[in-house]
């Protein structure tokens, strides 16, 4: 087995060693018990007398009516085998043989005796001094009782062992032994150590182990559903296994030894799911039949009459229980050699660890086992369950390893991504910014070419034929700068909204206008701080604000002229969506258009370039003048608060509410 | 008071002697038309005002700036530029200038510029204002945010000395100069003397010009900010 498993070979040894140090250990106990020692001491034949009774009442004296005559009886004496359904005290007689040296030095030691007894040395009743041993109900427990030396006299004496039992209820009498008190004390310390102190050791220990079986479990009922029906099976049967050490019948025997034997047999039927499940043998129609006997079993159990219930059981219970563990394990053994892993390997040398004391409480059970011996299968059983609780305890280490080193990865990975994203949104960004950048470019030059590069031509043509002035010379070339200048307002690197490209302007022309007496004023609305045209409507936007304040001031001769944006939220149109514009306002103190005098009006080519400007942007353009002042409105649509970005002509212009507010007077 | 020039071109050269001809406090003690001769120049000439034009033809005009605040710290420090453009201005801003004019400006413009100068008046307009703000502002998100953009190599640097520690009043200032707000207006606003709000320009300049001493630090604002 060990040679075709693919695990690391010092495991296997490890838990090969730790199952036979745990298998020896009975070894070794029966080694330190004094049996050759103690043989010599053992009581011989017995007469037995039966007095019936209903049992219950341990001092069914010698005085209660005989039902059978004494005859000889042989020890142990199981009751169940040798008078079933026999319920009374049974009166063991017997004759020890006392040196006179050693009147001082007799103990009585019975390993069992059930469920309770008293006895008699010489007709004097001898009790027990100390109370905790005085249990009504102590078929597991065992009993020593030093015999007072003035009870004793050497040479002959008589000994009764009076045993009361409750009809089917595994009373009996074990083999006993009376002898030196230093010897009997010693195996009954070890049978005490065995059969009480040990047993609540190892049921505890299994419901404490079971604990954390069952936990895992519930966090992970589908995943870990080996672990809930081994942790189900194990909490079950160490808690059952309590019942070895009741100190008095809880509930009618007809009820106690069905609940008794039932509680084993589902707790074992757990197991046997769980070793199937482990060797990954689903057999649901196994599974089913299995839970089928157990319930029917159970419901057997119950109806059996008790009278019967010790001569039944086995057969209706216990043995088939036997026989579906063998089976059961002989499949679990078969698959941990031809699959072997280590889980299927420690538990199966646990496994395997159980079948001995299986077979030997089976035997028990069932009447053909010597009725003195321990009951090993309680005692043997938390050895494979502190392996499996180890096997959890391994899978956890190793799931959490797993998820440790996930987790590393994971992150990396993550981090890998992260950085492939960084690299990808810096590579469009590169992109978008070179887009940007030559459509930029482009416009640049059209705007050059269009606005600077046509004045200068025309400028440099006038000049070689000699037909301008200076005046118009400085005129032209003002222009131009001016031209230039309306580019860097409407479009330099800090200049992202259009307040920004409007504070340019009013800043460059305020010294002008300030020169000439004009006073401007400067107000910005509310919402109107994030409006953002792209650099191309800017440009124009500019170009027509700088004609109304020229206007304003060479034509009006106002002195002061209020420039305002505001942001104007229009009523949501047809489609719902609610279209933002962009109000730019000059407002003059001047004369007003209709009293400008003709020779400054220049024909209106001014407002015509403007209203054709407003027109290429889909905007309104309004003029409202009287003899007070002149109000110059432009509205602009699809100023975009949200997207912030320059340059976004390309962006489709929605059609606007485009009726124009009435302008104040 | 005494004039340093630095300008390559001949006729700019001439113009500004015109304008500040009509002066007669002014007096011209240097014109360098090169940046070395410009470098040399400025450590044994001492001036009052430098009017400097950025592009020389072996160089940066704002070398000339760090050089000139370094052996006259008390002089002021006029670029001459044909459009103020923002890059180039907050470059010099950085490097210590005080002040920055228009070239196409007139004679009476170029007189005013230099008495407010003098007076402890820089001009600031909104480009500037803007271009300030965001190198600020930028400054003080640096660390984690810059670093996650742009990885740790880039820049990282840039911004960080750059926070040159501007008070609530100047911040406030600055913002409303880049909204298009005047001065004056300004003043209006944060209940201040005009004069005091003028002020506030000149003393912002110092302190960008400070937070970017040392040529490292120098060039990484420059790069960050251009």
């Amino acid at each position: 087995m060990e040679a075709a498993t693919p695990l690391p070979a010092r495991r296997l040894v490890l838990a090969a060693g730790i199952v036979l140090a745990l298998a020896i250990i009975p070894l070794a106990i029966s080694w330190t018990m004094p049996f050759a020692a103690l043989l010599q001491w053992q009581l011989g034949e017995a007469r037995l007398t039966l007095l019936a009774g209903d049992g219950k009442t341990a001092n069914s004296g010698p005085l209660a009516g005989a039902t059978s005559p004494e005859a000889p009886v042989s020890l142990p004496d199981a009751w169940n085998k040798t008078h079933p359904g026999f319920g009374g005290t049974g009166r063991y007689r017997f004759t020890v043989h006392v040196e006179p040296g050693a009147v001082a030095d007799r103990a009585l030691y019975i390993p069992r005796l059930s469920n309770d007894g008293a006895l008699e040395i010489n007709g004097q009743a001898l009790t027990e001094p100390d109370d905790p041993d005085k249990a009504a109900w102590r078929w597991n427990r065992p009993f020593y009782l030093a015999v007072p030396a003035e009870m004793l006299h050497a040479g002959d004496n008589s000994l009764v062992v009076s045993v009361t039992g409750v009809a089917n209820s595994r009373a009996g009498l074990s083999a006993s032994y009376f002898g030196p008190r230093a010897l009997l004390s010693r195996a009954y310390g070890l049978r005490w150590f065995l059969q009480i102190d040990l047993l609540w050791i190892a049921n505890l220990t299994v419901v404490v182990l079971a604990i954390p079986l069952l936990f895992s479990w519930l966090r992970d009922p589908a995943g870990s559903v080996n672990y809930g029906l081994f942790g189900a099976g194990s909490m079950l049967f160490g808690l059952r296994n309590f019942h070895g050490l009741f100190g008095s019948l809880p509930m009618p025997v007809a009820w106690w030894w069905p609940l008794v034997s039932s509680s084993l047999g589902w707790s074992l039927c757990f197991i046997f799911v769980f070793l199937l499940r482990v060797c990954d043998y689903r057999w649901r129609r196994f599974e089913a039949a299995l839970a089928a006997f157990a319930i029917a079993g159970t419901i057997a159990l119950f109806t059996v009459p008790t009278a019967r219930f010790m001569a039944l059981s086995p057969w209706i219970w216990y043995i088939p229980l036997f026989l579906t563990g063998l089976f059961c394990v002989g499949a679990f053994t078969h698959r941990t050699i031809t699959k072997p892993t280590l889980h299927r390997v420690v538990l199966l040398v646990g496994v395997l660890g159980q079948l001995g004391p299986a077979l030997h409480d089976i035997l028990w059970i069932q009447g053909s086992g010597s009725f003195s011996s321990v009951l090993w299968m309680a005692l043997s059983f938390p050895m494979m369950l502190i392996m499996t609780s180890v096997l959890l305890a391994d899978d956890m280490a190793r799931t959490r390893a797993a998820l440790g080193s996930m987790n590393k990865l994971l992150e990396a990975r993550v981090a890998a991504a992260r950085q492939d994203i960084e690299a990808l949104y810096e590579s469009r960004r590169a992109r978008e910014h070179e887009a940007i950048g030559s459509e930029e470019r482009l416009r640049l030059m059209r705007d050059m070419h269009d606005g600077v590069g046509t004045r200068l031509s025309l400028l440099l043509s006038g000049i070689t034929r000699g037909e301008i002035s200076a005046e118009e010379v400085e005129d032209a070339v003002r222009g131009s700068l001016e031209e230039l200048h309306l580019l860097i307002d409407a479009r330099g690197p800090s200049t992202a909204t259009l307040i920004d490209a409007l504070a340019n302007l009013r800043y460059r022309l305020e010294p002008r206008l300030s020169a000439v007496g004009v006073e401007t004023r400067w107000e910005i609305g509310p919402g109107a701080d994030n409006l953002v045209l792209s650099a191309e409507t800017t440009l124009h936007v500019l170009r027509i604000i700088q004609e109304c304040i020229t206007n304003a001031v060479r034509h009006g001769h106002a002195r002061v002229v209020t420039l305002r944006i505001e942001r104007l939220d229009a009523a949501p149109d047809a489609q719902g969506a609610a279209a933002p514009s962009s109000v730019i306002t000059v407002m003059d103190d001047g004369i007003g258009i209709d009293n400008a005098s003709s020779a400054t009006k220049g024909g209106g080519r001014g407002l015509a370039n403007i209203r054709a400007r407003t027109d290429a942007l889909g905007g309104t353009f309004t003029l409202r003048s009287d003899g007070t002042g002149t109000l110059a409105r432009l509205i602009l649509p699809f100023s975009d608060g949200a997207s912030g970005k320059v340059g976004d002509a390309a962006a489709p212009q929605r059609d606007t509410p485009a009726e124009a507010r009435p302008v104040p007077g | 008071m005494r004039l340093f020039i630095v300008e390559d071109d001949p006729y700019w050269q001439q113009a500004i002697q015109a304008i500040v001809q009509h002066q007669p406090e002014f007096r011209i003690v240097a014109c360098c038309g090169n940046l070395a001769q410009a470098l040399r120049t400025v450590q044994t000439e001492a001036f009052d005002l430098m009017i400097v034009d950025l592009g020389l033809p072996d160089g940066s005009g704002i070398d000339v700036i760090r050089a000139a605040r370094r052996h006259q710290p008390e002089a002021d420090i006029l670029v001459a530029t044909v459009f103020a453009d923002e890059g180039n201005v907050v470059a010099a801003i950085y490097a210590g200038a005080t002040g920055y004019l228009l070239k196409e400006s007139t004679p009476a413009q170029w007189g005013a510029a230099i008495e407010e100068l003098r007076a402890g008046h820089s001009p600031i307009d909104p480009k500037i204002a803007r271009h300030i703000l965001g190198a600020v502002q930028q400054g003080r998100a640096a660390g984690p945010f810059r670093d996650r953009s742009q990885g740790p190599d880039a820049r990282a640097g840039a911004a960080g000395p750059n926070d040159p520690k501007l008070t609530p009043r100047e911040m406030e200032v600055l913002q409303l100069v880049a909204k298009g707000f005047t001065l004056v207006e300004v003043a209006r606003f944060l209940n201040l003397s005009p004069n005091t709000a003028r002020v506030h320009a000149k003393a912002i300049y110092r302190k960008l010009e400070v937070s970017s001493r040392g040529e490292a630090v120098f060039e990484a604002s420059a790069l960050g900010l251009i």
